[in-house]
């Protein structure tokens, strides 16, 4: 299998996801239906993408996913930090109500308990 | 100490919140001096894998175990809800584990928070004390009070010292997101944004062997540095 055929069958598979995966954000959603149009583009004839990257400013199809790929790594970045800090909030919430849980039955027992 | 002057009856709507984390060499000592004045004394212990939780089950104090080590203002946190939801308590006093403060400070600050119209007291080693601090943690805490101050708008000598009081009228409007040592910046951008009322008193630190290790590091100065910028991008 040529490198050309494999790339062009991932970035088939990855339209089709990016059609049929429900996204909680509809930019999520239209970033990879973009980035997947615009990888299988450039299998197909990279000379397209040279044309779209000049239409937008840049000299190069190469340069343009760079900057492409730069900025995804970015997003992806925030956006990881964003789910552990409310990854990180939710165990926070859920210790605290266990160690107050844990502390009321205790002190229920002692309640209980005969001197 | 002063226990025989003293009328600690009048503490029994007082709390005092203990944060630990593995403090087992301390902890014993630390609330035997407390409990001289002290009726309400709460540690948290904030999942520590020493021998604390055992030590602690044999102290007369209530005991809040975090099952995991979430950080310093999570185990905060967690105390603050846990008192607030005492019906008779009117003041918090937040005492770290470490044996760094005097407990004759704590008193003090237990005194005024009954008398004081204001919300919160927050200690400072600036007032008095400057001389006791190392010269290095000095410049970092002078440092982070001055970009806090411009940052929050506050007039503070000493933003990060782990003595302060709270009336609980004030604790029911604080609700701490950060759960690691960056909780005091954000404590002190709610005093500010809720416009509550404060005032500061002295407070001497007893910087032993034991608490220089285990206090805060550089790493740590660079979490509140960080949490500062964030505060001041997010206002």
């Amino acid at each position: 299998m040529t490198p050309d055929l494999t790339f062009g069958i991932l970035f088939i598979f990855l339209l089709l996801y990016s059609l049929v995966r429900p996204f909680q954000s509809i930019f999520s959603k239209m970033f990879l239906i973009f980035g997947s149009c615009l990888g299988l583009l450039s299998v197909i004839n990279i000379e397209v993408v040279d044309e779209i990257s000049r239409s937008l400013g840049v000299e190069r199809g190469a340069d343009l996913y760079l900057y492409l790929g730069l900025i995804t790594s970015f997003l992806f970045f925030l956006f990881l930090l964003n789910r552990f800090s409310s990854l990180e909030s939710k165990i926070n919430k859920l210790s605290r109500h266990i160690a107050l849980k844990d502390l009321e039955r205790e002190s229920a027992k002692k309640e209980v308990k005969p001197d | 100490m002063f226990s025989e002057e003293i009328d600690t009856s009048k503490f029994e709507q007082i709390w005092i919140l203990v944060p630990c984390f593995n403090e087992s060499k301390v902890i014993n000592e630390t609330i035997s001096e407390l409990s001289k004045y002290f009726q309400n004394i709460l540690v948290v212990d904030d999942g520590s894998t020493d021998n604390t939780s055992n030590l602690l089950k044999s102290l007369n104090v209530t005991v809040l175990q975090h099952p995991i080590n979430l950080g310093q203002g999570a185990a905060v946190s967690s105390g603050f809800e846990f008192i607030s939801r005492i019906d008779n308590s009117k003041a918090v006093i937040t005492f770290d584990a470490d044996g760094q403060h005097s407990v004759n400070d704590a008193v003090t600050f237990a005194n005024e928070i009954l008398s004081s119209s204001e919300d919160i007291i927050f200690g400072s080693r600036f007032i008095h004390h400057e001389k006791n601090i190392p010269f290095i943690k000095r410049l970092v805490l002078k440092i982070v009070t001055k970009i806090s101050n411009v940052i929050l708008k506050m007039n503070l000598s000493d933003t990060h010292n782990g003595l302060k009081a709270f009336k609980i009228d004030a604790l029911d409007k604080i609700k701490l997101k950060t759960s690691n040592y960056a909780f005091e910046s954000e404590l002190l951008a709610k005093v500010s944004k809720l416009g509550l009322s404060y005032r500061e008193l002295p407070s001497d630190i007893i910087y032993t062997e034991y608490s220089t290790t285990k206090g805060q590091s550089l790493r740590n100065g660079m979490r509140i540095l960080e949490s500062l910028v964030v505060l001041f991008f997010s206002r």
